[in-house]
């Protein structure tokens, strides 16, 4: 029997297949390539990219898990489609978005016209967790706040694409993108014959280049020293730091590498002090300085915000972005970029309910079994509650925290997810996905690689896609437009050679590595 | 490493002419400006066993007659029922971790509306409720800190000057009444027309060692008449029905007149901390402070 012989959409709006069962053009090719392989074979490959995970250690941490820290981030080999129409809608609507959210910052930082003029209540702005007060008025270099933005996507029952929410404190998760795309060239390389999928290898090129662009005035055509700010190895996403670091050619460094003097920023190097001039910074910003933010930090640089103040180090991102991707104010961006841009929003919210508004209070009390509730401030999947999911207890403590605290708690109805094949056990079944671009504010431009991270919920009938929840990631492909076409026959012959060798080689290189792995577990 | 509040502002009751701050160590100097007052941070690195501030500023204060400029605030006019209100001054409406708002708070607020001369005027609720916390509270140092909430302060009944401020910013937010901690300089002089004051020697001395982060507290004792007065004082603004912000001072029982030298103001203690810092070493003796203010 073929594979997808027994696949169901169950109802559900399927990335991959229309409801009639047929694959959707844009996955036609794919469709037929993954049908040519037999089970064996395709789950023979599965191994194969499992196993390079581990080998590469490409992992993340979990926390309050006794059985370990570190596990492998599981990797689907069935690519997400983007087709292309799409994805110029798509890169259209970050971008206004983006734009949007950087003025508000601005604006907030600065004049707060959009709380004069009432569009964005003002105690909801400056009572936001996020909001950093001490950073009122100052100028962070060209005006940018958000230089790395990773904004969640997802497409509800009748296939509408939708920003779940926004990242723009320090977003995680490009590494897999990068390593997927490596991972699945290698294990499956004739699924990219003559489908000339739009690469995403450029994005550390591109980010360097951003970061040197931030360069501030005393490096003055010399070449800036940056590093990658990391607050150790306990954190969730440090491999993506070590891996970033590496990828970038940038120094990799933790808050107790870096001193501040004459309001400068050094780094300490077996040769002397070295001066940095620009800090790509993956530390909260609670966590940044104690001399503003948590005293009690030990992970942060004491007198780091006065320095950047002063302009004599650049931060990527900037100090108190949370403020914008608080799920409160989430709820306002459409209005946020109506009253910047003058335009309406491209890419819709989720209808979202606010807690603090009375009117929609009593409408969350009372259907917390059928709503999604969301604490502002929590990421990662933590802090929430998926009603039509949860027991009478877990509505009950939700009811108590909302009563406690509503400005700290949004509510949103369960979209039902758009599903993609994933391979489970034997066979392929159907899971919910979102997608997770990342976005890059430039001096100049906003630079998007073509994709961004498709998550998975592994777990049947989960809708958490999170890492830290059970979730898994595919590759994502964005498919040039109509009237492209490659010389398809020299290709195709090119692709055969390249991917029997790659295999081989890959396969050869997995089984020495693997041997070596056994040895070791001998002795012990 | 130091960040300090200590430079007057310069708004239409008071005019900035001179500021120096020097360390002993010297240190290179920083400063910034935000809306609500001037930062100067520095930072020595070589060890040291004593750390000298000095900060003197040579100030004139123009404050019209508190009195006279309450006269035209009698009457509320329903200004603070305005949605504009809240939406224009929620940050000196909402509560703060020093600043707590609830039943206990707000029976205060009964007592005090109780003792006002006029029923319905926000003005003279403030003045009665000044009089209420300056008889309720002890004047006492030693028994609060710098961390010591509103409630901590009801419960203890006394307490410092930012003791006070909190307790009565409390009232006020609770009582939708914007208002804002306000930290200074308060001259104590035998001549209560003078109208030029001048502030010197402020020091501070702190001794070094085991990483130890935190603020530096400022504290106050009693002098001969005003309290507050040798050391860094701390107040409350209220926003009236005239638009504008009227300094109450509840550890005195008083209006701030033009003895009261603003320096730098927020929601509470913590956005107007004279001076925060932290070193690396064995703690030891707790910061010396001093404050002059004389008549030039």
């Amino acid at each position: 029997m073929a594979l997808f012989d027994r696949y169901q959409t169950d109802g559900f709006y399927d990335e991959m297949f229309q409801p009639d069962g047929q694959p959707r053009p844009h996955y036609r090719r794919l469709y037929q390539r993954i049908r040519a392989m037999s089970g064996e074979d395709f789950r023979r490959r599965c191994q194969l990219a499992d196993l390079t995970l581990v080998n590469q250690g490409i992992t993340f941490a979990v926390y309050g898990n006794e059985e370990g820290v570190e596990k492998a981030f599981p990797f689907d080999l069935i690519p997400r489609i983007i087709p292309a129409e799409e994805w110029d809608h798509i890169e259209l609507g970050l971008k206004q978005r983006l734009v949007a959210l950087n003025l508000f910052l601005y604006d907030v930082y600065h004049d707060q016209k959009i709380l004069n003029d009432g569009v964005v209540p003002r105690e909801l702005v400056l009572g936001a967790a996020n909001y950093r007060r001490e950073f009122q008025g100052a100028d962070p270099p060209h005006g940018i706040y958000v230089h790395i933005c990773g904004s969640d996507l997802i497409r509800d029952g009748e296939g509408v694409l939708r920003v779940l929410e926004d990242n723009l404190r320090t977003p995680s998760g490009v590494s897999y993108v990068l390593e997927n795309r490596i991972i699945l060239t290698r294990v499956m390389p004739q699924l990219f014959r003559d489908m000339s999928v739009k690469p995403v290898d450029h994005y550390p090129v591109a980010l360097l280049k951003n970061l040197r662009a931030l360069a501030p005035a005393h490096c003055a055509g010399s070449e800036p020293t940056i590093g990658l700010l990391t607050p150790g190895v306990y954190n969730s996403a440090y491999f993506e730091h070590s891996f970033l670091a590496q990828q970038l050619g940038i120094q990799l460094v933790e808050g107790r590498d870096l001193f501040v003097d004459d309001n400068q920023v050094f780094m300490k190097t077996t040769r002397g002090p070295q001066r940095l001039d620009v800090i790509y910074r993956r530390v909260d910003d609670d966590f940044l300085d104690p001399m503003v933010f948590r005293q009690d930090s030990v992970l942060g640089v004491p007198g780091l915000i006065n320095a950047y103040r002063a302009g004599n180090v650049a931060l990527a991102n900037s100090i108190g972005t949370g403020v914008a991707d608080d799920k409160v104010i989430y709820a306002y961006v459409p209005r946020i970029i109506k009253y910047y841009l003058g335009e309406e929003a491209i890419i819709p919210n989720v209808d979202t309910f606010l807690a603090w508004q009375p009117s929609d209070y009593s409408y969350i009390m009372n259907n917390l079994d059928k709503l999604v509730i969301k604490a502002a401030n929590e990421s990662g999947g933590y802090g929430m509650l998926i009603g039509p999911q949860s027991t009478r207890a877990e509505q009950a403590e939700f009811a108590d925290k909302i009563r406690a605290n509503p400005r700290n708690y949004i509510a949103q109805p369960l979209i039902a997810l758009s599903r993609s094949p994933a391979m489970i056990g034997d066979n392929f079944e159907g899971r919910h996905v979102d997608l997770r671009p990342y976005i890059l504010y430039g001096v100049d431009d906003i630079t998007i690689i073509p994709g961004g991270l498709t998550r998975v919920a592994l777990r049947k009938g989960s809708y958490v896609v999170n890492s830290s929840q059970g979730g898994g990631s595919k590759d994502t492909w964005v498919l040039p437009g109509e009237g492209y076409a490659g010389n398809a026959g020299a290709m195709q012959k090119a692709d055969e050679i390249m991917s029997a060798l790659s295999l081989f080689q890959h396969q050869r290189q997995e089984q020495s590595e693997f041997g070596s792995i056994s040895t070791q577990m001998g002795v012990q | 490493m130091n960040e300090a509040r200590l430079m007057p502002l310069t708004d239409e009751d008071q005019t900035l002419h001179a500021f120096r701050f020097v360390t002993n160590p010297s240190a290179k100097v920083f400063s910034y400006t935000l809306p609500t007052g001037t930062v100067h941070h520095f930072q020595i690195r070589p060890p040291h066993s004593s750390l000298d501030i000095i900060s003197e500023s040579e100030v004139t204060t123009h404050r019209h007659d508190p009195i006279e400029r309450l006269a035209n605030c009698m009457e509320d006019n329903g200004f603070y029922y305005s949605g504009a209100i809240w939406s224009r001054y929620c940050e000196y409406l909402m509560p703060t971790p020093r600043v707590q708002l609830n039943e206990e708070i707000d029976a205060i607020a009964r007592t005090a509306r109780r003792a006002a001369y006029l029923p319905n005027s926000t003005t003279a609720f403030l003045l009665s409720l000044n009089t209420t916390l300056h008889q309720m509270v002890a004047y006492r140092t030693g028994v609060t800190d710098v961390h010591t909430s509103a409630l901590q302060v009801l419960e203890k009944k006394e307490g410092v000057c930012q003791d006070y401020a909190h307790l009565m910013i409390a009232v006020c937010r609770q009582s939708g009444i914007p208002s804002r901690y306000v930290s200074g300089y308060l001259y104590n002089g035998q001549d209560s027309d003078a109208l030029k004051a001048e502030q010197d020697g402020h020091e501070s001395n702190f001794d070094i060692p085991n990483l130890h982060t935190g603020e530096e507290r400022f504290g106050s004792r009693s002098s001969s008449n005003l309290l507050g007065a040798d050391a860094m004082h701390a107040w409350v603004e209220c926003l009236l029905p005239d638009g504008k912000w009227h300094g109450f001072d509840p550890t005195n029982d008083l209006l701030t007149n033009q003895h009261y030298i603003k320096v730098h103001y927020g929601r509470d203690y913590a956005d107007a901390v004279p001076l925060r810092g932290m070193f690396r070493g064995i703690t030891s003796a707790p910061p010396y402070v001093g404050v002059s203010v004389t008549e030039i």
